[in-house]
């Protein structure tokens, strides 16, 4: 009992301990340092940043608002292929999308290159490295979240209310913005909050469009001009402007999400069968999308891959993926291990809910919400503060610092899928095994496991793609020597070398893949998803 | 002539070779009551969704006072007015309040041709004859079946009505809170003085609501009182 106590509390200090830190090292900031961020970081900063965080919102809430209600209200063409394809951007990064369309669309791309001896025109036709083509690459890689989660939200509304609403004097189309709109908002607002953070933490993507946000200076101020406390400083700034958002979303919420439950005996929507002009408008809008996101992405990936012929970057390669695959074999299992145990140790020792599993279930989401930027450095001055403490030589940047990093950030993810299959088990089976003579270790040896592996399992394949597809963490807290593809993917595109890291991003995207394959098979795949 | 008049109306579902029912005849006097009832699967609720405007007949009309509601035939709609326009009132079985609306919200909710002060006046008019005004301001999962029943017909009276169709209004509610809602109902409909079709299984329904009683049955209609 009380090592499970301590483990808990322990865990939930790990995720919130090295925030202190953050905000101590912050405080230090020299006055001339600060006066040289107020005026020349901070105001592009905040120029960019909430310029493209408001674009990208707006924007994804515009598509993914659309494409959710007609695959939910309507019968067109393709709906059902469709409905699957308009998910797939999920499985490519923001910053692979990034690479491939500056690699397409720049001056010296395939694209330009065909276009301007037919437009007889020499300058630069499509300026792609820009603010606009920043969020557009956002949105095509974030909307899919408010399209997943808006149409799950859409099947909660019945037929009976829609036909409430017409039966009340309403239009179709008003029926669609003062019902089914407003009744959407908390799951809308809640889907923008998830594409602002994502926003707010992207550093692939702004880094090889040469956009200045947040997260990009806090890696120059780390590792260009070595200054650890302006890093701090802005990180600091970047947690506040998350926390707002979330206030903010809060406010918008008004009730919660209990009241949108469908009743049990009332319809969901039914589907409309379309005109033959809107079925092939829908049909043709949807392909033109999905050509956008998924199929030019994915052809140009392997156009370039096919032209590498190099035997030794092929090597490199293979090393490079065994770094991604040990590294987050070694991350998903510590999530999903302390998961496991955490949630046994809940099973087994608390009986009703207290201090510590309220500390526990809302400090441990923190870290999946913090850029990967900022908990590099958080990580680094913690890590810094018990080489100081303990006298002992724990490089800052090592495998153990490095899973570490993986754990806080990602233990939310397998904690969410472990804890929310754990909640549908009865107490009463541990009570029986209790009186059974299980107690302890062999109660979850017996019991827990067998019941909770395939939780486990999932929450450790989740947790494992993250970790394959994380960019800034890992750039900044690595051993040297253990360079992963998405770490390879930035150092290739920094040097406009967008063939060698076709590779990495197809293997990238195809570990993207697994989850959207393995959730869209089973049923209910949308909520699953969202 | 008659206020509700609905002849030899036909409605098939698309993928059904059978109709659901055909050559359906049936009138109605201004602020009288009809009970339909009869088994399930016999049409009764399609009946009601046709009349509403949320099925095409395939052959009939339905003519409401002096306006066609819908015309057809030879399986061509002549006049099909769509459910917005009808002026036809709805209470379906479980209530269905708009769950992210308050109780007066939801009762507002089809009195946007109205001004503020208009719209408040009928919404508080609806809340003292339903006696909701404890709960005006709480979201539906927040009040009793009851209330929630009692905010949606004062949702479905509010924008007064030509026609109000009730289907199985009372089904999932206990006998107690029934007899209380039959009163209730019988009140606002006299003081509205609204026309109104109700579909149900319960003889009590029948017997403490209805003037006048129809069993569909076999695809066909019987008039029993």
């Amino acid at each position: 009992m009380t090592f499970t106590k301590y483990f808990s509390v322990a865990i939930s200090l790990l995720v919130i301990v090295p925030i202190f830190f953050l905000i101590f090292e912050s405080l230090l900031i020299e006055s001339d340092v600060l006066a040289h961020i107020i005026k020349y970081e901070l105001t592009a900063n905040l120029r960019n940043t909430f310029a493209l965080t408001i674009s990208v919102c707006a924007l994804s809430a515009v598509i993914g608002v659309y494409f959710a209600w007609i695959t939910t209200r309507y019968n067109f063409y393709g709906k059902t292929l469709f409905e699957k394809t308009l998910i797939l951007p999920m499985a490519i990064p923001a910053y692979v999308y990034a690479f491939i369309y500056v690699g397409l669309l720049d001056y010296s791309g395939s694209f330009q290159s065909w276009l301007r001896p037919l437009m007889s025109y020499d300058d630069n036709l499509i300026h792609i490295r820009s603010l606009p083509g920043l969020i557009l690459i956002l949105t095509f890689s974030l909307y899919p979240y408010v399209y997943l989660i808006t149409k799950s939200a859409f099947k909660s509304i019945s037929q009976n209310q829609f036909d409430c609403s017409r039966s009340l004097g309403l239009s179709s189309r008003q029926t669609f913005f003062k019902l089914c709109l407003r009744s959407i908002k908390p799951w809308l607002s809640g889907a923008l909050l998830l594409v602002a953070m994502e926003c707010m933490a992207d550093f692939g993507a702004a880094a090889i469009f040469g956009i200045d946000v947040f997260t990009t200076s806090i890696y120059k101020s780390w590792f260009g001009f070595h200054s650890i406390a302006s890093a701090s400083f802005l990180s600091l700034f970047l947690i506040a402007t998350a926390l707002l958002l979330v206030f903010i979303k809060s406010q918008f919420d008004g009730h919660n999400l209990t009241a949108y439950k469908t009743e049990v005996n009332n319809e969901p929507l039914s589907c409309l069968t379309v005109t033959r002009s809107k079925n092939m408008c829908l049909f043709l809008l949807s392909l033109i999308f999905t050509i956008l996101t998924f199929i030019i992405p994915a052809l140009q990936l392997i156009i370039w891959a096919l032209e590498i012929d190099n035997i030794s970057y092929i090597y490199n390669f293979l090393k490079y993926s065994f770094n991604t695959i040990l590294l987050s074999f070694l991350g998903a299992l510590a999530c999903a291990l302390t998961t496991f145990f955490l949630i046994s140790g809940k099973r087994l020792y608390f009986k009703k809910s207290n201090l510590i599993l309220k500390l526990q279930d809302w400090t441990l989401p923190i870290g999946y919400a913090l850029p990967g930027a900022v908990l590099a450095v958080c990580i680094f001055l913690f890590m810094t503060f018990l080489k100081d403490l303990t006298g002992l030589t724990l490089a800052t940047s090592s495998l153990v610092t490095l899973t570490l990093a993986y754990l806080i950030r990602f233990i939310a993810v397998s904690y969410n899928k472990i804890n929310n299959d754990n909640k549908r088990i009865p107490k009463s089976y541990d009570e029986v095994a209790q009186t059974l003579g299980l107690t302890g270790l062999s109660q979850i040896y017996r019991l827990h496991l067998p019941l909770l592996k395939k939780s486990f399992l999932v929450g450790f394949i989740l947790t494992f793609i993250d970790i394959c597809k994380e960019m800034p963490l890992t750039l900044m807290t690595r051993p040297y020597g253990w360079d992963t593809l998405a770490i390879k993917i930035y150092e290739y595109t920094s040097e406009g070398e967008w063939e060698l890291a076709s590779l990495p991003a197809i293997a990238i995207v195809v570990i993207g893949l697994i989850p959207i394959v393995m959730l869209s098979k089973s049923s209910g795949a949308h909520n699953e998803l969202s | 002539m008659s206020y509700l008049e609905i002849k030899k109306l036909q409605h098939s579902y698309p993928k059904s070779e059978e109709p659901t029912f055909s050559n359906i005849s049936l009138t109605l006097d201004k602020n009288s009551t009809l009970a339909i009832i009869g088994p399930s699967g016999e049409g009764k609720s399609t009946l009601l969704r046709c009349i509403a405007g949320f099925e095409n007949i395939q052959d009939g009309s339905i003519q409401l006072g002096e306006n066609y509601l819908c015309k057809s035939t030879n399986s061509s709609l002549s006049t099909n007015l769509p459910p917005e326009q009808r002026n036809i009132g709805i209470v379906p079985q479980n209530s269905c309040l708009f769950p992210h609306l308050t109780i007066s919200e939801n009762i507002a909710f089809g009195l946007f041709k109205l001004n503020k002060s208009e719209r408040e006046t009928r919404v508080n008019e609806l809340i003292e004859v339903m006696q909701l005004t404890k709960c005006r301001n709480s979201y539906a999962h927040e009040t009793s079946g009851g209330q929630q029943q009692r905010a949606a017909l004062a949702r479905a009276l509010a924008p007064k009505p030509k026609l109000l169709l009730l289907d199985e209004p009372f089904a999932n509610l206990d006998n107690e809170l029934k007899t209380h809602l039959h009163d209730f109902l019988n009140t606002a409909l006299k003081q509205e003085g609204i026309t109104t079709i109700m579909v149900t299984h319960s003889q009590r329904d029948v017997e403490k609501l209805a003037k006048h009683i129809v069993e569909l049955k076999d695809k066909k209609m019987n008039i029993l009182k």
